[in-house]
C-alpha cells in the first residue's frame, strides 16, 4: 500500500485506485443549495447569549422590585399593628395606675404620653419603641409572646391593605410564572449551544 | 485581496480539483471561509451557495457513511438549512468545516431516530451489474468498520478528497486522518480479503 497516494495520491497505487473507481458512482454530484427560509440572521457576534443576559437582567430587576415593595408593604402593616398595640398598653397602663394609684417607671428609651381619661388616645401621641413597651407591659417573654399572638389572630386589614396585599400576590405569582419561563427558555438556549460547542 | 477574488482562491482548492494542497492553501482556504461565512452572516445568499459547494463533498461523505444512500441527497440538504438557521451560534467563523461536520454527524444519529428500524434488501435483487453490486459491497465494507475510520475513507475513496484536505474541512488535525486513513485502510483489506503485501 502506498501511503503517500492514499494521502495526497501522489504516486501511484493500483489497489486504491481501483477502490476509488468502484466507489466514484457514490460520489456527490454537484446539485443545487437548498432553497433558503427568509431569515433575518445577525452578526455572528451577536449571539443569543446576549439576549440571555438582558432577560436575566430584567428578571433580576423585576424581582428586586417585587421584594422591594414586599417589604415596604410588610413594613407599613407592622407599624400600623405596633401603633395599635401601643395605644392599647398606654390605656391599660392608665387604667391601672388609675385604680391603684400605682405609677409606672419612666424608662429614658419610652415616652409615654399619659392621657387623664380612659378614652383610647390620638395614634400620633403615642410613639414607642417595641421593645421597651414590651419589658413594662408584659414582664416576661411568655407572656408577651402570647399577647402578640392575640394581636395576630385579630389582625384585621383594611380595605386598602387587603387589596395591596392581593396585587402584591398576583404580581408575584406572574413574576414567578415568567422567571420559569425565562429560565427554561435559556437553559434550553445553553443546551443547544453547549451541544455544539462541545461537539466543535 | 477582495473577497470575490478569495472566494475563487477557494473553489479552485476545493473539491476534486485540487491534486494536493499546501498548508499555506489551506490556511488562505480557511480565511476564506470565515470571509464567507461573515457575508453570509450579512444576508449574503450567494455566498451561502459558494459554501455549499465548497463543503457540500464533506457533508455528503459524512452522510453517506453513516446512513442509506437514498437518504443521502435529503440529510445534505437538511444539514445546510440548519447551518443557515443556527449560522448566527457559531462563534468562530475558522471553524465552520468542524462544525457543518458536527450537525451531518447529527443529522444522521437523528435519522436513525426518527425512522423506524429497517433492513435493507440484499444487493443482488437489485438486478444491476456486477461492477455496482461490488461498489455496494465495498462501501457496506466501510459502513461496517468502526466511526473515525469509515468516515475518513468515504471521505478520502469515495469523495476524492486528499487527506490534508479531510483534515482542513473536518477539523480534524492531519496527524488524526493519516493515522484513520491508515488503520482504516488496513481494517478495510483484511475485511474485503486482501491478502497483505
Amino acid at each position: 500500500m502506498n501511503e503517500d497516494y492514499l494521502w495526497n495520491k501522489t504516486g501511484a497505487d493500483a489497489e486504491i485506485e481501483k477502490l476509488e473507481n468502484q466507489l466514484r458512482a457514490f460520489r456527490y454530484r454537484k446539485t443545487a443549495p437548498p432553497a433558503l427560509p427568509a431569515l433575518p440572521i445577525k452578526a455572528p457576534h451577536q449571539t443569543a447569549r446576549k439576549s440571555n443576559r438582558s432577560l436575566y437582567a430584567i428578571a433580576a430587576c423585576a424581582m428586586v422590585a417585587m421584594i422591594l415593595l414586599g417589604a415596604w408593604l410588610q413594613f407599613s402593616i407592622s407599624k400600623t399593628k405596633i401603633q395599635t398595640q401601643s395605644a392599647e398598653i398606654v390605656l391599660s397602663e392608665n387604667e391601672f395606675s388609675n385604680s391603684t394609684g400605682f405609677i409606672m417607671p419612666d424608662s429614658p428609651d419610652v415616652t409615654i404620653k399619659k392621657t387623664a381619661s380612659s378614652k383610647q388616645p390620638p395614634k400620633s401621641q403615642v410613639l414607642s419603641s417595641k421593645k421597651s413597651l414590651a419589658v413594662i407591659a408584659f414582664p416576661t417573654k411568655a407572656m408577651a409572646n402570647i399577647h402578640r399572638a392575640d394581636q395576630q389572630k385579630n389582625v384585621m386589614l383594611t380595605k386598602e391593605e387587603k387589596f395591596a396585599y392581593d396585587q402584591l400576590m398576583l404580581a408575584l405569582s406572574i413574576t414567578s410564572s415568567k422567571l420559569k419561563m425565562v429560565k427554561d427558555k435559556a437553559a434550553g438556549l445553553e443546551n443547544s449551544q453547549a451541544f455544539y460547542e462541545n461537539k466543535q | 485581496m477582495p473577497d470575490s477574488e478569495m472566494t475563487g482562491q477557494i473553489l479552485f482548492f476545493s473539491g476534486r480539483q485540487t491534486k494536493t494542497a499546501k498548508p499555506a492553501d489551506l490556511t488562505e482556504r480557511v480565511r476564506a471561509e470565515s470571509l464567507l461565512v461573515e457575508r453570509v452572516c450579512g444576508g449574503d445568499r450567494e455566498a451561502f451557495d459558494e459554501l455549499y459547494q465548497m463543503f457540500a463533498p464533506l457533508v455528503h461523505g459524512i452522510v453517506l457513511a453513516r446512513v442509506p444512500r437514498g437518504e443521502v441527497d435529503d440529510i445534505v440538504q437538511e444539514v445546510f438549512l440548519l447551518a443557515y438557521k443556527n449560522l448566527r451560534t457559531l462563534r468562530d467563523g475558522n471553524a465552520f468545516g468542524a462544525w457543518l461536520a458536527m450537525i451531518a454527524r447529527n443529522c444522521a444519529t437523528e435519522f436513525y431516530r426518527k425512522t423506524k428500524q429497517t433492513e435493507e434488501l440484499p444487493e443482488d435483487l437489485s438486478g444491476n451489474d456486477n461492477s455496482e453490486t461490488e461498489a455496494r459491497e465495498i462501501l457496506a465494507a466501510i459502513r461496517s468498520l468502526p466511526e473515525a475510520y469509515k468516515e475518513t475513507l468515504t471521505l478520502r475513496l469515495v469523495e476524492g478528497l486528499t487527506g490534508a484536505e479531510i483534515a482542513a474541512q473536518s477539523g480534524l488535525t492531519p496527524e488524526s486522518v493519516r493515522v484513520n486513513l491508515h488503520r482504516g485502510m488496513k481494517l478495510l483489506r483484511h475485511k474485503l480479503g486482501v491478502a497483505e503485501q
